[in-house]
């Protein structure tokens, strides 16, 4: 699905990402981890085109992605939701996931005035259906920047999910939730987001990484240190020495 | 009292026509957090090229007016082009002192091209006044407020039902989340100024027309009411500048009415002075403010 192959980025003469070379399958969900700084984030951002890669290149399906504009991409079947929520505050709920749609190929020149039409309705059906999958169904007429931050990630998930994307970036989905919460996340992403498609998931919390993927990657200072099963990469000498500095990760 | 009525009355129908223009000046700064100095002299180019149309081919009044709107819009993207598409992020300085390059440029065009001061302009309609019990309309001017309102009900249709709305509204709030949502935001911020040319240009006729005769000050003047009404309403709000038109038409005509023509401008400033005191972030901008100067605090 995704081929990353000596993907290089810097800002300002710092390496963000180095040489860096990624694959990831069909229907394959990994978890990218690393400590602050080590360039997951930037990583996310030359995918879907926010910034220029230095050296290499992104294939998508075969495609070579590296150039194309943001919006491009989008249309090519890549959603991303954000460690810095953005979500639009000023709109409802419901009109937030309605944006996300924006780029469906149904959705012509014609299309955004319509909005009558029975594909638009039924368009507007599948917002309703993803809010209510996300437990935002009763919320859907308040304004986005009023709710509180759990449920503004949920937002921006089915805001991401609107698309139906081929490949799914989550930066950090549960950042900022107590326990209880990020497993509620956990169990949503596991059972209605990640079946189906191809997924990357940044996080910190190594036990909602271990609930959802398969394999694990592993960055420090913009080189992948290691990349496998969670069990073994966890254990990664190079990888307790860029987190706990030697010490034991507990999952 | 009738008399206040009366004013009142006059006021909301000339404000209509400010509101308008103020609904082009806070599109392109709700869009483009820019301001766009040259939206004025834009539309007085347009408003030249309807003349051109009426003194060359002596047109009708839809022929006029599409000239006028049509020349809005050309010279719009124009600007576009220019002082914002070429200069788009983080210069926001740049993009307003090139349009007011801009304004100069367009000004000296039109005295080149129409040398004399001023220019007659036909009339939309010419019918006698509506009298209502004690109050009497100008057919001009309900024609005026009636264009004015049809054209605010289109755009809140466009901004609230349409997936277009809903693309103009991301780009605004947030232009790098919309282009996650794989919205083309360079399109929309080029459409936005054209719907805000549009609107220029419709108000540009509809003010030229009422008051018979055009000069290339009419740019100028047109910022002024444009930029005073937005202030009043609030940067960026269109209910704002809605009612940023409105209550600067019904001041001004008091002003006429009560203290003479000559204070009609002059009220006009010291509405604006007083809102810039008490109430920088006009009537619908004000929380911004409050949240913009808490934070500030916080620092």
């Amino acid at each position: 699905m995704l081929r990353i192959e000596g993907l290089s980025r810097s800002f300002g003469g710092v390496a963000a990402l180095e040489a860096l070379d990624l694959a990831v399958a069909d229907g394959e969900v990994v978890g990218l981890i690393g400590p602050n700084g080590s360039g997951k984030t930037t990583l996310f951002n030359v995918i879907t085109g926010v910034h220029a890669a230095d050296s290499g290149r992104v294939l998508l399906r075969d495609e070579d992605i590296t150039k194309s504009t943001p919006a491009a991409i989008v249309r090519l079947g890549i959603a991303r939701t954000f460690q810095n929520l953005r979500i639009f505050q000023r709109m409802s709920v419901r009109e937030n996931v309605w944006v996300g749609q924006h780029s469906l190929p149904s959705v012509g020149p014609l299309g955004l005035l319509s909005n009558r039409s029975a594909a638009e309705r039924a368009r507007r059906a599948e917002v309703d259906g993803l809010l209510d999958a996300v437990g935002l169904a009763d919320r859907r007429n308040v304004l986005a920047g009023s709710l509180p931050l759990p449920e503004q990630r949920r937002l921006e998930l089915a805001r991401a999910l609107a698309r139906s994307p081929a490949l799914l970036l989550l930066d950090e989905p549960a950042g900022g939730m107590t326990p209880a919460e990020t497993a509620e996340m956990a169990a949503l992403i596991r059972d209605f987001a990640v079946p189906g498609r191809t997924c990357i998931v940044i996080e910190h919390k190594l036990d909602l990484i271990s609930t959802l993927c398969q394999r694990l990657c592993v960055l420090n200072f913009g080189r992948k240190i290691a990349d496998g099963e969670p069990g073994q990469v966890l254990e990664h000498p190079e990888v307790l020495e860029a987190y706990l500095g030697g010490d034991t990760l507990d999952a | 009292m009738v008399d206040f009525i009366q004013n009142c009355l006059d006021g909301i129908m000339l404000g209509s026509s400010y509101a308008l223009l103020a609904i082009g000046f806070t599109l392109i700064f709700g869009v483009m957090r820019r301001l766009n100095l040259s939206y004025g002299p834009s539309i007085m180019v347009g408003a030249f090229i309807g003349t051109l149309v009426y003194l060359e081919f002596k047109a009708n009044a839809v022929a006029i007016a599409a000239a006028t709107v049509v020349g809005a819009v050309i010279v719009g993207i124009y600007v576009e082009r220019l002082c914002f598409r070429a200069i788009r992020r983080g210069a926001a300085v740049a993009s307003m002192v090139s349009s007011f390059v801009i304004w100069m440029q367009l000004e000296e065009i039109v005295t080149v091209v129409f040398p004399d001061r001023t220019y007659p302009f036909p009339p939309l309609v010419t019918a006698d006044p509506i009298e209502l019990g004690p109050l009497f309309f100008k057919v001009e001017n309900i024609v005026m407020f009636a264009v004015a309102a049809a054209m605010t009900v289109l755009l809140h249709w466009l901004l609230q039902h349409t997936r277009f709305g809903l693309a103009l509204r991301a780009v605004s709030e947030n232009p790098r989340a919309a282009l996650f949502m794989g919205i083309n935001v360079g399109a929309v911020m080029s459409l936005a100024f054209v719907i805000a040319s549009a609107f220029g240009g419709v108000a540009a006729y509809l003010i030229v027309s009422a008051d018979g005769q055009i000069t290339p000050l009419f740019g100028l003047w047109a910022t002024f009411k444009g930029l005073i009404a937005m202030m009043l309403g609030g940067m960026g709000s269109i209910p704002g500048a809605i009612l940023g038109g409105l209550l600067l038409g019904v001041v001004e005509a008091q002003s006429i009415w009560y203290l003479g023509t000559e204070y009609r401008d002059l009220s006009a400033y010291f509405l604006l002075f007083l809102f810039l005191v008490f109430r920088p972030g006009g009537l619908m901008g004000q929380l911004a403010v409050e949240r913009e100067l808490a934070a500030t605090r916080r620092v």
